[in-house]
């Protein structure tokens, strides 16, 4: 399977990028609703085009959900290189990017125009309310996904003791310094010790 | 804030997060160190972000417009875009270091670091909207519940805009 994507991708060489770019162009632009929505339009792209099975599609989740930074840009990456290479990973980034990007700069620059505007307080008052509660949704959201991973009473606590260092502790950078030494120096209070090899612990 | 300085602070808070608002508490620690009020850059970003199509990430490009313009929106986009790209020896690693315990120990451990502090970063945003008023109350716990019941996020903003409008 996997050498036979290899070698359709190396028999399109030099002609799938065009695409690429087009089709994360529209995702891009129209991919309202945040990462979810995205990914599910990255998916429909990838197995419409039969540029990724299933298999590498859900490979490709899994390995941005690693990845420091927007994770949804990492899964680009690895869609436009196993389609086309450098040219495609390069035509995807762009494709995303450009129209997101613009969209995010005229809003932004709307809110600008209009935050000093007195009729405006009111409803940029809402706004900033309802962006803390969908900022609590997706905390939500991934600590569910998170603690799903191992259901055993060891993510819970790891997870309790984190907030409360987190609480206490001025910078999040030393916190996250904290929990890679804490992975690497005590394993077992992370995954158990016949853990089989999912892909899944890793996200 | 000098733009070299922002390209700095969206660099560090997309390299150390995971996932699209994992970037949050680090942007606030950082605000906060260069004498920028966080919660008035994030709040209206992460308004912005959510409604934007593609990655929620991109509210630091809107945070980044908040405070440095187009140039430091433009500087922002090239912050968050070169992270990612660390998936390429990461995709090489991973074949080799999965197998681990100690590996797999240490990107699960990350990963609830990463919600932990999410959480902690979400009780500063709500005190900072909760001070607004019980109509901000409301319509937070709204804005949560309507994300959970996977309303679109763009539903959401305009319901928002009309509660302040008419209310």
């Amino acid at each position: 399977m996997a050498g036979a994507n290899s070698d359709s991708r190396k028999d399109r060489s030099g002609h799938e990028w065009p695409k690429v770019l087009l089709g994360f162009l529209r995702i891009g632009a129209l991919a309202f609703g945040g990462g979810s929505a995205t990914i599910v339009a990255m998916r429909e792209l990838a197995l419409r085009r039969r540029w990724l099975s299933e298999e590498e599609f859900l490979e490709t989740v899994v390995l941005s959900r690693v990845t420091p930074g927007i994770t949804i840009l990492a899964q680009t990456i690895l869609i436009g290189r196993k389609v086309d290479g450098v040219r495609g990973m390069i035509a995807a980034v762009v494709g995303m990017l450009l129209p997101s990007v613009t969209i995010t700069i005229l809003l932004a620059r709307l809110y600008v125009s209009v935050r000093d505007q007195s009729w405006s307080q009111r409803p940029l008052e809402m706004i900033a309310a309802v962006a803390a509660g969908f900022a609590v949704a997706l905390a939500l959201l991934l600590l569910k996904d998170t603690l799903a991973v191992d259901r055993h009473w060891r993510g819970p606590v790891a997870f309790v003791c984190y907030v409360a260092l987190g609480a206490v502790v001025p910078n999040p950078l030393l916190l996250l310094v904290a929990a890679v030494a804490a992975g690497l120096l005590a394993p077992r209070c992370f995954v158990p010790r016949d853990a089989p090899e999912r892909d899944s612990d890793a996200a | 804030m000098p733009l070299s300085h922002l390209f700095l602070v969206i660099l560090i808070a997309s390299m150390f997060s995971f996932g699209g608002l994992g970037s949050l508490p680090v942007l606030q620690s950082e605000l906060a160190a260069n004498g920028v009020s966080p919660d008035a850059v994030v709040l209206p970003a992460l308004a912005v972000g959510n409604i934007s199509p593609g990655p929620n990430g991109l509210y630091l490009v809107a945070a980044s417009y908040l405070m440095g313009g187009i140039k430091g929106s433009l500087l922002a986009c090239l912050a968050v875009a070169i992270p990612p790209f660390l998936v390429l020896p990461i995709e090489r690693a991973k074949r080799r270091l999965i197998h681990l315990p100690r590996f797999r120990a240490m990107l699960r451990s990350l990963a609830l670091a990463v919600v932990a502090l999410l959480v902690v970063t979400d009780w500063s945003l709500i005190t900072h909207a909760a001070a607004n008023g019980p109509r901000s109350i409301i319509v937070m716990v709204l804005g949560t519940l309507a994300l959970l019941v996977r309303v679109p996020p763009l539903l959401g903003v305009l319901a928002a805009i009309a509660v302040g409008i008419k209310w």
